[in-house]
């Protein structure tokens, strides 16, 4: 039984220029302890899915049409306001992308790190802190009894998102969702922030969802990947199954495009266009304009694509245009 | 004689800290040296991280900053020594393409507007049917449909708003181009369209380029040389391929460890 | 090669940020209301007052004192026999123009002396905002009265063909030359934002000169908040000429605004309300109207004023 099961989630927003499908049927399993990534380009909707399951989906005009997002036999989709704030932050946490807007200006950090504990736990003052500077500790911030009175902007870019993981992993949850943590920071901090993640997940048992646009990071760091495109999963397999055997054109041309898989003074592989208008209602196979590595002839045009398992827990889109 | 020269550049910024009265004063060495060189019709991949001065480098080639120590020679010509209204005049030829397509277009101006004030610096006298032609020829070079002409900045897509910022820095017909982080603010997919312009506009237009860059596959395709940057020096140089496979100097070597690599592919 | 340009109809029309706001605002029934109010009042000021069975504000008639509403007189008469109706048309024409003409030359002192102090910076930048706030700290009243009648004197002779216009002038300017130093402010904290952004640059490097970059590339993504705070400055000069009607330092006979006519209808306040209550009406109706614009135009201008 999974930790957190996802099923059909669909997040539309009602705009002024239409209705626009960020999130258009989204299922996937979260197992305990284990690395789930969500990659995909700005608009595949990867960050309101997990928006969604903490309630975080400003309403309006966002609004859940459908879907259920099981945690712990509570559906977090349907969840008062009231539960969702005793999960979040306690038993499933999030860290964001920005380390310079995400952590308060005017607090000190102490008092940031020390919330959750003070809030969920009950824990008194004094208590709190310690837990805090072991936690800071355990993140690798040096000086952890005086750095944790400091202020958010007296610290580097990476050392605040070590702060804010120390703060997410703090009241050991069972799922941390990290929306693009490493995606400001430098190569060399990036490194050692994954690296982080890995070893803290190892000691807590904590899933973790990793959402990012970056196919080397999940590659390092994720043990299954869900590829998202225009609101939908196209492709889910095991890490090392997705980046040897890749099914779904799209997948296939992303990995073309990275650079690093270029010979220099080849041209390189790029997807023609843009990624589809969501406020417009889509037929049939959404990459069928851009696929190019596929035979788009072969596209669905009139029913939406299914989400089939066509090998041992490699699910896609069963899109006869996409496949070949 | 090299294309475009730097001689041990230097910008040191003084802050002052401490209050009303403290004479405290810090000096941040964001440039502390740097000498490099480009041949003419080649692209330099400049790398480095955040905080190590290769965006105050960039402008000190724009001639936006001035240097506090070294020189800065473009075909042979000292822009160091030049004043103000010299270096205004020069400045059509060498041009800046920047990070953030969000930022670097006027929010206020058609592609129309920003296009043609661009084209009339290096030729005012053009009449109204020429400056059309001209606009529209900068446009399709850059992959732009020619009817978006009338539209502002904030109806295009990250990677148009570039084609745009492209369009622009072509336009006075410069020599050199400054690429700073021209495609990390854009998808993967979109990056790749654009690193495919950039590179056929430098060897169709016989252009120097200097790309700044703190994604080193991607400096790795598009560069004939590279230089590291590491706290406002220059801690290697070499040819893109041979300095990737075989990198000498301690930093590079951390940097090229810690890019993330599709494991299926290594 | 000849290429082939876009003929007009195959272009697509832009949409600038102007015209997005001017849609929101549009959404705005209260906005909206309001701008129809005002272009009401204006109407009605100005071109029904100009139409003959208006009778003339200064005509008195001393037998026909504090007369209820009837056909000749809509809302009866004052305390000289002067018809209500075309007094308060009148003095509506001298309020309003107070409030745009004030308006206008504090927005063109206001922002082009922020622009510049903004964008030059460092010492410049220092010692202009000194000024402004020297001026900030003397008291306005006094300044306003002192420049009107600075200001009254040598131009008496250019204003002669305004007619009865020509002594308000100066008014309109003194408070116009004095009201300028918030736009001013507002307008250099934004150029100091605008002149680090990267179009900025590519400007400079384009070899523009440096007023061409200020006034057409920096100064025009300035107007959002100047255009909203001019909207609320309107309402509070035609209060400001009120409370200097009111004292008797602002217009003088034969012309009247709305601020004189509350003045003198408060001294009937016991006895002939409908004096003071009417002209009120319309003074406080339209500057709620142009608060609300003001609050309207905030909304619409903020969402898009910058990057998505």
């Amino acid at each position: 039984m999974p930790l957190l099961e996802v099923k059909n989630l669909k997040t539309h927003f009602h705009t002024r220029d239409g209705i626009v499908r960020a999130v258009d049927g989204v299922s996937f399993p979260v197992e305990k302890g284990k690395t789930i990534g969500i990659v995909g380009e700005s608009g595949s909707g990867k960050s309101v899915t997990c928006y969604s399951l903490l309630g975080l989906v400003p309403m309006p005009p966002g609004k859940i049409e459908g879907g259920s997002a099981i945690f712990d036999d509570t559906d977090l989709l349907k969840c008062h306001e009231n539960d969702l704030c005793k999960i979040r932050g306690k038993r499933i946490s999030m860290i964001f992308q920005d380390p310079m807007t995400s952590l308060n200006p005017y607090l000190r950090i102490s008092t940031q790190i020390t919330e959750p504990l003070r809030i969920h736990m009950g824990m008194d003052k004094n208590r709190a802190k310690k837990e805090a500077i072991e936690a800071l500790r355990e993140v690798g911030i040096p000086e952890p009894e005086k750095r944790v009175n400091m202020y958010p902007h007296e610290f580097s870019g990476g050392m605040r998102q070590r702060a804010m993981i120390a703060m997410a992993l703090i009241t050991k949850p069972e799922i941390l969702i990290a929306d693009e943590p490493t995606t400001a920071l430098d190569v060399t901090v990036q490194k050692q922030i994954l690296e982080l993640i890995k070893s803290r997940q190892k000691e807590l048992g904590t899933a973790v969802i990793f959402i990012t646009h970056d196919l080397a990071v999940i590659s390092e760091i994720c043990d299954e990947v869900n590829v998202m495109y225009a609101g939908k999963i196209v492709e889910r397999a095991n890490s090392r199954e997705l980046f040897s055997n890749p099914l779904h054109a799209y997948t296939r041309s992303l990995l073309q495009s990275i650079p690093a898989t270029q010979l220099k003074g080849e041209k390189l592989f790029t997807i023609s266009g843009l990624p589809p208008n969501l406020a417009k209602p889509i037929q049939g196979c959404a990459f069928r304009p851009r696929n190019q590595i596929g035979n788009s002839d072969e596209c669905l045009t009139q029913s939406t694509p299914e989400f089939k398992e066509l090998d041992s827990n490699h699910w896609v889109q069963n899109c006869p245009g996409c496949l070949t | 004689m090299p294309f475009l020269e730097l001689n041990d550049i230097k910008k040191h910024f003084s802050t002052k800290s401490g209050g009303l009265f403290s004479s405290s004063n810090e000096i941040v060495k964001a440039v502390n040296g740097v000498s490099l060189s480009i041949e003419e019709g080649k692209i330099l991949g400049l790398v480095g991280e955040s905080g190590c001065g290769k965006s105050t480098l960039s402008r000190l080639i724009m001639q936006l900053l001035e240097p506090t120590h070294g020189s800065i020679v473009l075909e042979g010509q000292n822009l160091t020594n030049l004043n103000s209204s010299e270096v205004r005049s020069r400045r059509l030829d060498f041009q800046m393409i920047f990070q953030d397509p969000y930022a670097s277009l006027n929010p206020r101006m058609t592609v129309w507007s920003t296009l043609s004030e661009a084209i009339l610096t290096r030729k005012p006298q053009l009449n109204k049917e020429e400056l059309k032609q001209n606009v529209v020829k900068l446009m399709e070079m850059v992959g732009l449909d020619k009817q978006y002409v009338r539209k502002y900045p904030h109806e295009f897509s990250g990677g148009q708003r570039q084609r745009i910022a492209i369009a622009r820095a072509l336009a006075p017909e410069p020599k050199l181009i400054i690429a700073d982080e021209p495609v990390s603010a854009l998808d993967v997919s979109i990056q790749s369209q654009i690193l495919n312009l950039l590179k056929d506009l430098v060897n169709n237009l016989g252009l120097t380029m200097l790309f700044i860059s703190h994604d080193l596959s991607v400096v790795r395709y598009i560069a004939d040389r590279i230089a590291v940057m590491y706290y406002g020096k220059i801690v290697e140089t070499g040819e893109a391929e041979s300095l990737m496979e075989n990198p000498q100097h301690q930093y590079t070597k951390e940097l090229l460890e810690s890019v993330p690599k599709v494991l299926s592919l290594v | 090669m000849r290429i082939s340009l876009p003929t007009e109809s195959e272009l697509e029309k832009g949409s600038s940020l102007g015209r997005d706001a001017w849609a929101r605002l549009r959404k705005n029934k209260l906005a909206m209301l309001s701008m129809c109010f005002i272009g009401l009042m204006l109407i009605i000021c100005f071109i029904v007052a100009q139409l003959p069975f208006i009778d003339d504000p200064n005509e008195q008639n001393l037998e026909n004192r504090f007369a209820p509403p009837s056909g000749d007189h809509i809302m009866g008469t004052d305390q000289l026999g002067r018809d209500l109706f075309s007094r308060i048309l009148f003095g509506g024409q001298i309020s309003m123009l107070v409030g745009f003409i004030a308006t206008g030359v504090a927005l063109l002192i206001g922002i082009t002396y922020g622009a510049i102090s903004g964008y030059a910076g460092g010492r410049t930048d220092a010692i202009m905002m000194r000024v402004v706030d020297t001026l900030y700290a003397i008291p306005f009243l006094v300044l306003v009265i002192v420049l009107k009648v600075v200001i009254a004197g040598p131009m008496e002779e250019q204003l002669s063909w305004m007619g009865r216009f020509a002594n308000i002038v100066p008014l309109f300017f003194a408070i116009g030359a004095l009201g300028w130093l918030t736009l001013a402010r507002i307008t250099r904290t934004q150029v100091m934002a605008i002149k680090e952004q990267e179009f900025v640059e590519a400007a400079t490097s384009l070899g523009l000169s440096k007023m061409r970059i200020l006034f057409r590339h920096i100064v025009p993504n300035t107007l959002g908040p100047a255009i909203v705070y001019a909207t609320l400055t309107i309402p509070s000069f035609i209060l400001f000429e009120a409370s200097l009607s009111y004292l008797g330092v602002g217009i003088e006979a034969p012309n009247s605004s709305w601020g004189i006519l509350i003045k003198e209808g408060a001294d009937f306040l016991e006895t002939q309300l409908y004096l003071l209550i009417i002209p009120g009406l319309f003074f406080s109706l339209t500057l709620f109207a142009f608060n609300f614009l003001g609050d309207g135009l905030r909304d619409a201008l903020d969402v898009r004023a910058s990057k998505d």
